[in-house]
């Protein structure tokens, strides 16, 4: 078989290798549903959107406010 | 950042939650600015744990405070002994608050805030948002730390208008065509995601500090509208000691009719050198490899990413 043919028989093998190696690192570096836990409260992504839902639900409001956004790179 | 673990993810603490309407926001925004939100939030932190401090120190916390802008509680805090102290605490003022006192009046309905000082308003609904996960992979010959770094992992979002998304395809896209995204597209990513945040905040690369940004994309597969992609490229940032620099590789789907991804996986393996003063680095220079994970975002998550206002400048 010419070296190209082989090669070209070889390569859905090395892309799905790959592909698999990826995934793994994806998974690896992706946080595990436990986590994940603190985004489950639901949080309002700023305070004013609180204030709202507040009036809305005639409840008190819980602030937490960092540097950088809690919600994103803080 | 410790506190998404440590405070948001007890039982007992979510428990208490469920008392209140929960919101996160920036705190230089709401501390420094101008505008009805900030005034807000000043009119109850200056009555907090940091009030005494100065204009000048940090309001960085948890705060209670009643729709109308009364302060109930506040701490600052990773110990979720002491969060919950406060939320019960809180509570108990919440309680003790005559009820003429608790709302504005009348209540407010409008949640649009400033404008130009926030960057939820340019998100990109017709583009490309995607979240970034951060992550120090294993080192070969070193056991992680046993205290919270040894499980660190933080969290950012990229955005990308509609034709910025578009340009990370080929005009035609043909199985087996290939594409270099723009290097403008690739060195948002180096300068503001691929940075080392893994234990906190650290400082973006100016241009000028990439020294390589490659991103090249093949199509693998047409099915109709949808076309598949496969990424392959590389970055290197570095700002005198600091750096990180790594291999691109992922995967994604766009639809060619709805001139959206509507799949994307990317990564970026790499090698992080260094610190900045926030980030937590002392005593552990590198380097050391670092792993980055992007995703396609909620459609419901509007956090804007942490450098928004330098992406279209």
């Amino acid at each position: 078989m010419p070296a190209m043919l082989r090669a070209l028989c070889v390569l859905p093998f090395l892309l799905l290798a790959a592909t698999a190696q990826d995934d793994k690192l994806f998974r690896q570096i992706c946080p595990a549903p436990g986590e994940l836990r603190w985004q489950k409260i639901g949080w309002e992504s700023s305070l004013w959107a609180g204030v709202v839902k507040a009036h809305a639900q005639k409840k008190p409001i819980l602030l937490w406010t960092m540097n950088g956004h809690p919600l994103g790179l803080t | 950042m410790r506190g998404r673990q440590s405070v948001w993810s007890n039982p007992k603490v979510q428990q208490r939650l469920k008392r209140f309407v929960t919101c996160a926001d920036e705190v230089h925004y709401l501390h420094k600015r101008a505008g009805r939100e900030c005034d807000f939030f000043r009119g109850f932190s200056e009555q907090g744990h940091y009030g005494k401090n100065g204009p000048q120190a940090t309001r960085q916390g948890i705060y209670c405070a009643s729709p109308s802008g009364r302060f109930l509680g506040s701490v600052n805090s990773n110990d979720p002994g002491r969060v919950i102290a406060m939320l019960d605490a809180a509570w108990a003022a919440w309680n003790k608050l005559p009820k003429k006192q608790r709302y504005l009046d009348p209540a407010p309905t409008d949640t649009a805030t400033g404008r130009g000082r926030r960057g939820e308003p340019l998100y990109p609904a017709d583009g490309l948002a995607c979240r970034i996960y951060v992550r120090d992979l294993p080192r070969p010959k070193q056991a992680p730390a046993r205290d919270w770094r040894g499980s660190a992992w933080n969290t950012d979002t990229v955005w990308f208008r509609k034709a910025e998304a578009r340009a990370f395809l080929p005009a035609e896209c043909k199985v087996g065509a290939q594409h270099d995204v723009p290097r403008a597209l690739v060195e948002r990513l180096a300068r503001f995601c691929f940075i080392d945040s893994v234990r906190g905040q650290t400082a973006a690369y100016e241009s000028k500090q990439i020294e390589q940004a490659r991103l090249r994309v093949t199509v693998t597969k047409r099915e109709g509208s949808k076309v598949f992609v496969r990424f392959e490229g590389a970055t290197h940032a570095k700002a005198g000691a600091r750096s990180v620099q790594g291999e691109i590789e992922g995967v994604a789907g766009f639809d060619l009719t709805k001139g959206r991804f509507e799949e994307f996986q990317m990564t970026l393996r790499g090698t992080r050198r260094n610190g900045t003063r926030f980030n937590f680095r002392q005593g552990d220079p590198g380097p050391a490899p670092i792993g980055f994970a992007l995703a396609l975002a909620d459609p419901a998550d509007r956090t804007a990413p942490a450098f928004w206002w330098r992406y279209w400048s």
